[in-house]
């Protein structure tokens, strides 16, 4: 069965541009009602109602125990699954604060400068503003100020499955940039669609 | 003091903003949106929208918000696009949202207050409200603008004409903004709106307006907007 990715909707007319085509968008209120054996990966928007998204749980652990993928943007306020914890924000204060560093390579980021991550002409912090704690086991790809905290990070549960994980505005919402940026949305579903023929 | 029944969408920047102690000390109680239907609404003078909430989370209420508007219940909806759903008189245009005017000093974004003599800005200063706005309105006949872009509607007026209660609509997102650690104007702006709605003078939306002050030119304030 060849398998999707599903697009977490948080409202009606929510269709990232990035995605279109090539993911199953549904609202985030018909989760319980989907069988997920058909999806490979789920995307969580930066917009996402965390607190009815903590109320699955139970599915999106299964889900991950399965072998699938979760892409989760934003601050986590209300932790969906186990093993992750709540958003801290940066400590400090000007660029250097709210510069990203290259941690380690991924396919999602192949090609993508930390500095158009960094500045959207000229102006830093809309890439993250803080980070989601580093669940232990997990590997950190980008990471923020002088600490290079770990804002993007791939983690691989020792239950089965992975997570993505990006502290900030959602990754598809830099496909319009005309800097390298725009690579990571085409990369990720490239990343995942592979990872789920790798799995077949 | 007024009470405040704060709505919560769920996002993380609800959550943030409304955690924040400084807001959380305005808000009488918080109800995540799903719940409304359990609130008694007459039991609060304002009820808070923030922005960026499902509209379809808030569209089953509409009925229930109307009537306590008609009770004479404030409703401050911090969100304006998709609002026209629940809420009566709202008419609302996207714009393109212009999130780099201010890297150009001699821009002038076009923000003009047209109240100042209103009770809001006396907690909201006049730099507050100057930054990207996502859409602007229409106000129906009798409500009065408070802050409009030159030339493009309205960003904030305060409807006393529509219901027999008041509906504060603004297409500026300050919980947002604030909830994501973002913007200073934003957070003064959300701090300003809630210290006018739990401390300031609701009543009086139709306040006279001095024509020496009819129409403010406001200025940017410096470092005010997004980062770096």
């Amino acid at each position: 069965m060849n398998k999707t990715c599903l697009f977490l909707r948080c409202q009606r007319d929510h269709n990232p541009g990035a995605l279109a085509g090539r993911v199953e968008a549904r609202h985030l209120s018909e989760l319980a009602g989907l069988d997920l054996h058909g999806y490979g990966a789920i995307l969580v928007s930066m917009l996402t109602d965390q607190i009815s998204l903590a109320e699955h749980s139970g599915q999106l652990e299964a889900f991950l125990d399965d072998g699938g993928t979760l892409v989760f943007n934003g601050h986590v306020a209300h932790p969906p699954i186990n093993g992750l914890g709540q958003f801290v924000p940066q400590q400090g204060r000007g660029i250097d604060s709210l510069t990203i560093h290259r941690l380690a390579d991924h396919p999602v980021y192949d090609g993508v400068a930390a500095q158009d991550l960094t500045f959207r002409r000229g102006v830093a912090g809309f890439y993250a503003r803080g980070h989601n704690p580093l669940p232990a086991g997990a590997q950190a790809l980008n990471g923020l100020g002088p600490d290079k905290v770990p804002v993007d990070w791939v983690w691989q549960r020792p239950g089965g499955g992975t997570v993505l994980m990006h502290c900030g505005l959602d990754l598809w919402a830099f496909a319009g940039d005309p800097t390298t940026a725009s690579r990571m949305a085409p990369q990720l579903l490239a990343w995942l669609y592979s990872d789920m023929q790798g799995n077949a | 003091m007024q009470t405040i029944l704060a709505v919560d969408g769920g996002t993380y920047f609800h959550h943030f903003a409304y955690t924040d102690p400084r807001v959380a000390g305005f808000i009488t109680k918080r109800v995540h949106v799903r719940d409304l239907g359990d609130a008694v609404l007459d039991d609060y003078d304002v009820v808070l929208l923030p922005c960026r909430i499902d509209p379809d989370a808030l569209t089953p209420h509409g009925e229930r918000l109307r009537a306590y508007l008609d009770g004479g219940g404030t409703v401050v909806s911090l969100n304006a696009l998709g609002a026209a759903e629940f809420l009566p008189g709202i008419e609302v245009f996207p714009t393109e949202v212009n999130f780099w005017w201010w890297l150009d000093p001699a821009i002038d974004p076009g923000i003009r207050i047209r109240r100042p003599a209103h009770p809001l800005f006396d907690h909201v200063g006049a730099g507050h409200v100057v930054w990207h706005y996502h859409g602007s309105l229409t106000p129906p006949p009798g409500a009065i603008s408070l802050v409009d872009v030159e030339g493009g509607g309205s960003l904030f007026y305060v409807d006393r004409a529509t219901t027999k209660g008041r509906l504060v609509v603004t297409t500026l997102d300050p919980v947002f903004h604030h909830g994501s650690n973002f913007m200073p104007n934003a957070t003064k702006l959300l701090y300003g709106i809630l210290d006018w709605l739990a401390n300031g003078d609701l009543g009086d939306a139709q306040a006279p307006t001095d024509p020496a002050y009819a129409f403010q030119v406001v200025a940017a304030v410096p470092g005010g907007c997004c980062a770096g």
